[in-house]
């Protein structure tokens, strides 16, 4: 009993010690006000710091050469090329689905180019930009299931496998309440899940599953859209309006503005359509 | 960096919904890495050249790759060979596998550990070598081994944090669909460390208990 005791006051000591220490660097953080934007020491560095995905195809995945390539990795080149003249000066910190906020929260990184979608609930702890994309979500299913719809695959027979993030979980139980559910934490091991028959299908942005279903003959595409609008947009440390602005400027220019020829070219190389048209009210959509 | 701690009262309850399956998981990885450390040492130990041989294999092969990989092996393996195995017994496999080994080389350690002497003062009393190993090495190899074993028990606790990769619904599972949904990822993660603080202390207390009633007086 009293070794436990002993041991007790010798683990609270350390908690005590560890909350002090926590407490006192936030205080710091706390105490530097008027501090210049991010966006100066960008320029000063003379290279932009993104945090992104390198299992996400085709939005930022690694290719066989082992480079990271991909539409969101193009996007952060052009940011790069716009601020300091140059592609090339980018660096990229790969990260998982949940540690791209502390990368950009921590001040490891700049800014967060990682198919990432706008939520309320997100945009309390990160600062987005508005979209760049609208993705959509689709549902890829192994051919062996024989399912052409999603009421086919709403079945208690059936396993579909979800990215860890909650809106996953809630679009299935509204989507597809009948089936099991598997989650993990990147859509390469999405699509292991599937391909190994863990799962009989995953649901991903449209784009994602688009390029499985391409690169896979024994699986397709479910003709539903299970999101009407799936913003993805940049994601930064709340509070620098100075960096917040010029992202959010960047953007705009790309997708109604200034930029909207280069945009459509990255969109089309990845996508092999056009984005949509730069006017919402043009008639025949979008650039020729 | 600050720690906003109200919103860590919200999040206890759903993962304390974690941390009763990864008791669940925990307890009879123990339990059986234990066991199954026993029968891996016997092999280790045994006359018979061959079953030595195979288990020293066995070792080390389980203990020179990661249980991380042997659990993603054991998953997606299970799925493509047409007998997927759900990710709880995939994991728990993969956790009893890789300890087992481990297990089996601290009580290798402990047997060894005892002196030649005590053994063969228990042959020239007239013991047989059996009961001379069982009344008299057997005992003091079990005191020995006890702080490795609680040492491995803490490890076997952290490691089933791993089969939140093959989607079982675990203390940090929770915690990363937390994070992931709210981007509050330091308080979470502050959480989940302490979760794991008081279930490894509660496990280390036991077995420092356990330590204390076996000790010579």
């Amino acid at each position: 009993m009293d070794a436990l005791l002993r041991m007790g006051r010798r683990a609270a000591s350390a908690l005590l010690l560890g909350l002090i220490g926590i407490t006192v660097s936030g205080i710091a953080a706390a105490q530097a006000p008027g501090a210049s934007s991010r966006l100066d020491e960008i320029v000063k560095r003379d290279k932009l710091i993104v945090a992104t995905f390198s299992t996400a195809p085709p939005f930022c995945y690694t290719d066989e050469a082992g480079k990271l390539v991909g539409f969101d990795i193009d996007i952060a080149k052009f940011i790069a090329k716009s601020l300091l003249g140059d592609e090339k000066k980018i660096e990229f910190v790969t990260v998982t689905s949940e540690g791209r906020w502390p990368a950009v929260n921590s001040g490891r990184a700049d800014i967060g180019i990682a198919t990432t979608t706008v939520y309320p609930d997100r945009a309390l702890r990160v600062a987005f930009t508005r979209p760049y994309i609208d993705s959509g979500i689709s549902i890829l299913v192994r051919d062996d299931t024989n399912v052409t719809n999603l009421a086919g695959l709403n079945n208690a027979k059936f396993t579909l496998a979800n990215l860890s993030n909650p809106q996953m979980a809630d679009r299935a139980k509204r989507f597809l309440p009948n089936v099991k559910l598997l989650t993990f934490d990147t859509p390469a091991a999405l699509f292991t899940a599937v391909k190994s028959g863990q799962a009989q299908a995953m649901q991903m942005d449209t784009p994602v599953v688009n390029w499985y279903a391409a690169n896979n003959k024994d699986m397709k595409v479910l003709p539903e859209n299970l999101a009407v609008v799936q913003g993805n947009a940049i994601f930064m440390k709340p509070g620098d309006f100075t960096l917040w602005l010029w992202m959010d400027t960047v953007v705009q220019e790309m997708t109604a503005g200034s930029r909207y020829t280069e945009y459509t070219e990255i969109y089309k190389k990845w996508f092999g359509t056009n984005p949509p048209p730069q006017r919402f009210y043009g008639a025949t959509g979008s650039a020729k | 960096m600050s720690i906003d701690l109200s919103f860590l009262t919200r999040v206890a309850p759903t993962l304390a919904e974690g941390l009763s399956t990864t008791i669940l998981l925990a307890v009879p990885a123990i339990l059986l890495s234990a066991t199954w450390g026993i029968v891996v040492v016997m092999g280790l130990l045994s006359r018979f050249r061959l079953v030595a041989d195979i288990a020293r294999s066995y070792v080390e092969v389980v203990r020179n790759t990661p249980v991380l990989v042997q659990m993603f092996f054991i998953f997606f393996g299970s799925g493509f060979a047409g007998y997927p195995l759900s990710g709880f017994t995939a994991g728990l496999l993969a956790l009893v596998l890789q300890n087992g080994a481990y297990m089996a080389e601290i009580y290798r350690g402990g047997i060894r550990g005892v002196s030649h002497r005590l053994a063969e003062a228990g042959l020239a009393l007239g013991l047989t070598p059996r009961r001379s190993f069982g009344l008299i090495v057997l005992p003091i190899a079990i005191r020995n081994v006890i702080p490795p074993l609680s040492n491995q028990g803490v490890l076997i606790i952290k490691d089933t944090s791993l089969v939140a990769t093959i989607s079982v619904a675990e203390l940090t599972f929770q915690a990363r669909l937390l994070a992931d949904r709210t981007a509050a990822v330091f308080e979470i993660f502050f959480t989940l460390a302490l979760f794991y603080l008081v279930l490894t202390a509660i496990f280390s207390g036991c077995m420092r208990l356990l330590e204390r009633r076996l000790r010579l007086a």
